[in-house]
């Protein structure tokens, strides 16, 4: 995967032109509230709200089954789990609530441009060197990535076949000199993307082409989360059934 | 006022390896420079210093006449548009318009400014119509038309550029030197490895091996042998080919270095019917 | 996980993370950004790799250890805190419900660790692999209490029981702790022979603040612990009663009445864990003190 293609249906997405701080505030909020929410049918509530934003987001599924399917584990695993500690319930439970959070993330992470977020989370005043961290962070990881797999196909070229646990000696030694080696040689690239950005007047700050500015549609848009959330929580409560 | 000047300028890196030694260069406004020399020899670490990336272990950098220091840099920076060898450590953004617009966007321009800017450098970088296309789809020659573009955009008086010629086919080199060509009135440092895009492009050659071999008109360099060897360095295929022949038919006179040069020479033989 | 777990889990990893955040932003110089980033960048990747363990038992990094050795403890815990950012905001990988709890286990508990280990060890050759084993364990340990702290607290609705938590995820993660250990001083081991450079900005004290560094970072860890345990033996009364009374501490009066209900606990539980960290952090600071000649001043 290449670092821009997470965010490179963003622009077309339906949710793009809304404000990134208010998408971050509110998926934060629904990802809270489904955390101190053990009803079931709150929480089915706030698994269908989320479906329903994904669905209605735009955004293709194919691109879309593989940024799910990195939070698929954690779905599956707490929940299994549950079943095999507290019984069913808890387990269903379990699974709608992460399930909810993971596909509100998801409509976060797939409209909004990394810049963008990182914008808004400097907003809500987040450190520079946080912000900048991770904005480096997650290019280098892409920079390691795509050396890892070069040398892999080195490796292979020339008859390693990777069989054998950790404690075999002759693959852990080549496991960890291919760590070393990856990480020697992406050093050196990841000193060159960081200069060309130094080199284009980054200078720690985090700037997008347009002033941050809420409009209605964003007004609309807390209104729909805010709607949904008090309904869950009255779900829970037990003052609407 | 020199557009760069380094006086004394050593550089080590942090492993202890000297990279560079006593460099002495004042570049004027508007000069076109080719920087050349073998692998090794310190022209990145020197583009690095000119354009305010690194600060010298020893010496003083000036770039439009500031003096580069930690407290200056980043300031300086602004003054120098440097183009990188590999287009995928420079484009950045998933959005080719984002990403041209990233740097007229951290010199604090505003929108229509930003929006002006951006569509003049797509249009000079030859990539009308890429604005919305994701760069990581783009050949090796496209993404380098964005990362100029990226440049451009900046419209910074000093242009340092690191081997702009590699890789690219013989067409996107023509495109490449058409556009340095019609950047009037900018301070240029090529490094390269082409001395043919230099010959077309500068007048200037420096020759760096560690520290400055030479110093001067390209017309010179082609007269010293010694430096050339000692450089790693070899005349590209039109003067070697008119060298040879002015050998044979003893003709005498500068060395023509373009096809145009040579056509002139061998124009003034009267051709035997 | 349990509201209260929850809440206390961020209210805890916020407090140090902000201290960690404005230290290291005094002291880190421009060039250590883009190497902090690589090193967040090299961990995040190696946290995505399974290594088996044997017995058809697989686990994962944390890397808190490698972080420590390279940077420091502080930087370490800004550098964690970044990939568990990561993770759940721009991968959104589910783990933001629990980035608090996160935060404080693997980006403040068991940095921590690992840093104690090294000062105490100073130049062992074992100091890499055991902070990274020790990291694991302590992490594994203040993991297995929230969740029995979530499931006593609530009823059974979040968590699991601390009869079934503790002993697995300690039992399970002994094993995974030796994997780490294995990796982490590999790692630092080929480092050390091909690019000694990159290990510059390392961890290893002057040996004349080794025992304060180490008496410091257990004491936190211990101050940590005890929120946890208190928390954890809240809600069973007879307990929580024996060591106020040992701690010679009055019960307070309730402040969170009505929200929740056991906010009375917590107040107590607060007062006694500061009086007893106070106690106890100012006992053994004394007896390194103590054991340390004379030196002087640097």
């Amino acid at each position: 995967m290449n670092h821009a293609e997470i965010d490179q249906y963003s622009t077309r997405s339906r949710w793009y032109r809304f404000d990134p701080r208010v998408k971050l505030a509110c998926v934060v909020g629904l990802v809270l509230v489904a955390a101190l929410t053990r009803d079931l049918a709150s929480l089915l509530l706030l698994f269908a709200f989320s479906s329903a934003l994904v669905l209605a987001s735009g955004v293709p599924l194919r691109h879309l089954r593989s940024v799910l399917a990195l939070a698929a584990p954690f779905v599956v695993f707490p929940a299994l789990a549950l079943l095999l500690t507290n019984g069913p319930l808890p387990a269903l439970a379990m699974a709608l609530r992460v399930a909810a959070s993971v596909l509100a993330l998801a409509v976060l992470t797939t409209t909004t441009p990394m810049f963008h977020l990182l914008r808004a989370l400097r907003w809500y005043r987040m450190p520079a060197l946080l912000s900048s961290l991770v904005l480096f962070t997650y290019r280098f990881i892409f920079v390691l990535l795509d050396e890892l797999e070069r040398m892999s196909l080195a490796r292979r070229a020339r008859g390693f076949t990777g069989r054998g646990h950790l404690l075999s000696r002759e693959v852990f030694r080549t496991l960890s000199f291919t760590a070393g080696m990856t990480f020697v040689r992406a050093h050196a690239r990841a000193m060159r993307i960081y200069d060309a950005l130094l080199a284009r007047g980054y200078s720690g700050e985090v700037r997008t082409l347009s002033e941050l500015r809420a409009g209605p549609r964003d007004v609309a848009f807390i209104v729909m989360f805010l709607t949904i959330g008090a309904l869950s929580v009255l779900l829970q409560t037990g003052a609407l059934t | 006022m020199n557009a760069i000047q380094l006086n004394d300028v050593s550089y080590t890196y942090d492993d202890g390896s000297v990279a560079l030694r006593d460099i002495n260069i004042a570049i004027d406004r508007g000069e076109r420079v080719a920087l050349v020399g073998p692998n090794g020899a310190g022209k990145s670490t020197l583009l690095h210093l000119m354009s305010a990336l690194y600060i010298p272990t020893s010496g003083r950098v000036v770039i439009e006449g500031e003096e580069v220091t930690r407290r200056t840099a980043e300031k300086a920076r602004l003054n120098v548009g440097f183009l990188f060898q590999d287009p995928d450590d420079q484009v950045f953004m998933p959005r080719v318009y984002d990403d041209v617009a990233f740097g007229p966007i951290n010199l604090r321009l505003g929108p229509e400014e930003v929006r002006l800017r951006v569509e003049q450098a797509i249009a000079m970088a030859g990539i009308r119509g890429y604005e919305e296309r994701a760069p990581h789809h783009l050949s090796f020659g496209e993404k380098k038309r964005v990362a100029i573009a990226g440049i451009l955009a900046m419209r910074s008086p000093i242009l340092l550029l690191d081997e702009p010629t590699a890789n690219l086919d013989p067409q996107g080199r023509r495109d490449l030197v058409n556009i340095l060509e019609s950047q009037e009135g900018k301070t240029m440092v090529l490094a390269t490895h082409d001395l043919s895009v230099a010959f077309e492009l500068t007048d200037r050659v420096i020759v760096l091996k560690r520290t400055v071999l030479y110093d001067g008109s390209i017309r010179g360099l082609v007269e010293r042998p010694d430096i050339l060897a000692e450089a790693r360095l070899e005349l590209p295929s039109v003067p070697r080919l008119m060298e040879r022949w002015m050998q044979r038919t003893g003709r005498a006179g500068p060395l023509p270095l373009t096809i145009d040069e040579a056509l002139a020479a061998l124009d003034g033989c009267a051709p035997r019917s | 996980m349990d509201p209260a777990v929850f809440l206390a889990g961020w209210a805890v990893g916020a407090v140090v993370l902000a201290v960690a955040l404005t230290k290291v932003n005094r002291t880190v110089d421009e060039k250590a950004v883009p190497l902090m980033a690589l090193l967040a960048a090299g961990i995040f990747v190696a946290q995505m790799l399974n290594f088996p363990v044997g017995m058809g038992v697989s686990g994962h990094l944390i890397g808190a250890a490698l972080a420590v050795y390279m940077l420091g403890p502080l930087a370490a815990m800004v550098v964690m805190t970044v990939i568990l950012l990561i993770q759940g905001l721009v991968f959104g990988d589910g783990g933001l419900t629990a980035l608090g709890l996160n935060i404080l286990n693997m980006a403040i508990i068991a940095p921590l660790t690992a840093w104690g280990v090294l000062s105490l060890a100073g130049k062992a050759k074992w100091s890499v692999p055991v902070a990274g084993w020790a990291s694991v364990m302590t992490a594994a340990t203040a993991c297995a209490l929230e969740l029995a702290a979530s499931h006593t607290l609530s009823g059974g609705a979040y968590g699991i029981s601390g009869t079934l938590a503790i002993p697995t995820m300690l039992g399970y993660h002994a094993l995974i702790g030796v994997g780490e250990a294995i990796i982490t001083g590999g790692v630092v081991a080929y480092l050390a022979k091909v690019a000694p450079e990159t290990l510059r900005a390392g961890a290893v004290p002057v040996p004349r603040k080794r025992y304060a560094n180490a008496a410091l970072g257990i004491m936190v860890l211990f101050a940590i612990g005890l929120v946890l345990f208190f928390m954890f033996s809240a809600s069973m009364g007879d307990g929580l009663e024996t060591v106020m009374d040992l701690a010679g501490v009055e019960e307070g009066e309730p402040l969170f009445g009505g929200l929740m209900s056991y906010g009375e606990n917590y107040l107590a539980a607060l007062v006694a864990g500061v009086v007893g960290f106070a106690a106890v952090f100012i006992a053994v600071f004394a007896y390194f003190r103590r054991s340390r000649p004379a030196r002087q001043e640097e």
